[in-house]
């Protein structure tokens, strides 16, 4: 033949004779495409994200806006709670932490050593 | 993570090229349209959120074993292994694989027919023919390399070996290739476009 090609020229070869699939051939791929996308794989980002989207906590706001006012109102209750309960916990620890410097320091007020 | 768009894309730009993948391998059009269903299936099922950008190789990967599955099915790798006990290992690297040197000696593909452009549809053939005495490993790593256009690391991420392996094997083929070609009469050079 005397022609000359480079692996630029087989490729270009090899891909003009995809084009020549039978017309069954390209219909089986083309079904086999179809199934496989009904089988895709999606993950959510999180399990939560999926209990919360599956119970319609979230995603569905357009349709149950009094559900999702309500688990806000809950929210903010739970965040205030966990705050009262932090500050509370906080103050608590400061006092000790001042007091046992005070004993360390000989320094506790008079009160102190009243019953 | 991908779109159902972006998979669908995908699959549409490969399957061609996949079922021609399978045919090179395992020369039954049944049998190839089975290995590239399942391969489409898996990668949809199993690796459906990745990102499109990992399709490529992961679909080459799932497409390579069913191919290797199909052949355990019909216990070719049974005689294999009884042929390469008769065997003396010409290579002292670990990376020796019996696939590499037994020629493929099954008949060449016939289900293309000359059109109009006699010479395109000979050169074709002649490729064809070509690329089937090809050792299977060898072929795999031609086709990944140079039509599939996946890199080297890509390509060892796809066959399941490493990237030494890959270069030899693709030296092998080309080689092999040129010597096939150049006897009936087509010279096949390295350099690009």
């Amino acid at each position: 033949m005397g022609i000359k090609l480079n692996l630029d020229d087989i490729k270009r070869v090899l891909d003009r004779s995809t084009g020549d699939l039978d017309t069954a051939t390209a219909d089986r791929l083309l079904a086999a495409r179809r199934t496989a996308l009904q089988h895709q794989q999606t993950k959510s980002p999180s399990f939560a994200l999926a209990w919360l989207s599956e119970h319609g906590i979230i995603g569905h706001a357009h349709a149950h806006p009094q559900k999702m006012l309500n688990w806000g109102l809950a929210m903010l209750l739970a965040l205030m709670l966990i705050g009262g309960v932090s500050y509370c916990q906080s103050t608590s620890e400061r006092d000790h932490t001042e007091i046992d410097i005070a004993i360390l320091t000989d320094d506790l007020p008079v009160h102190m050593y009243v019953d | 993570m991908s779109t159902r768009e972006q998979l669908s894309d995908f699959l549409a730009s490969i399957e061609r090229r996949a079922y021609k993948h399978a045919m090179f391998a395992v020369r039954d059009e049944a049998a190839a349209l089975d290995i590239v269903q399942e391969a489409m299936m898996k990668l949809a099922e199993r690796y459906g959120d990745k990102s499109a950008e990992e399709f490529p190789m992961l679909f080459h990967r799932i497409l390579q074993n069913a191919i290797m599955d199909h052949f355990r099915r019909q216990k070719v790798r049974t005689s294999w292994f009884s042929l390469f006990s008769s065997f003396t290992p010409q290579h002292a690297d670990e990376e020796f694989d019996p696939l590499d040197v037994l020629e493929d000696e099954t008949s060449p593909s016939n289900h293309l027919q000359p059109d109009a452009d006699l010479q395109q549809n000979q050169i074709l053939e002649a490729i064809e023919t070509a690329l089937l005495r090809l050792p299977i490993r060898q072929r795999e790593a031609f086709l990944l390399r140079y039509w599939d256009g996946l890199d080297t690391a890509e390509t060892a991420s796809a066959m399941g070996c490493s990237e030494g392996s890959v270069k030899t094997h693709c030296s092998r083929a080309t080689h092999a290739l040129a010597e096939t070609l150049k006897q009936k009469g087509i010279d096949l050079s390295w350099e690009s476009n």
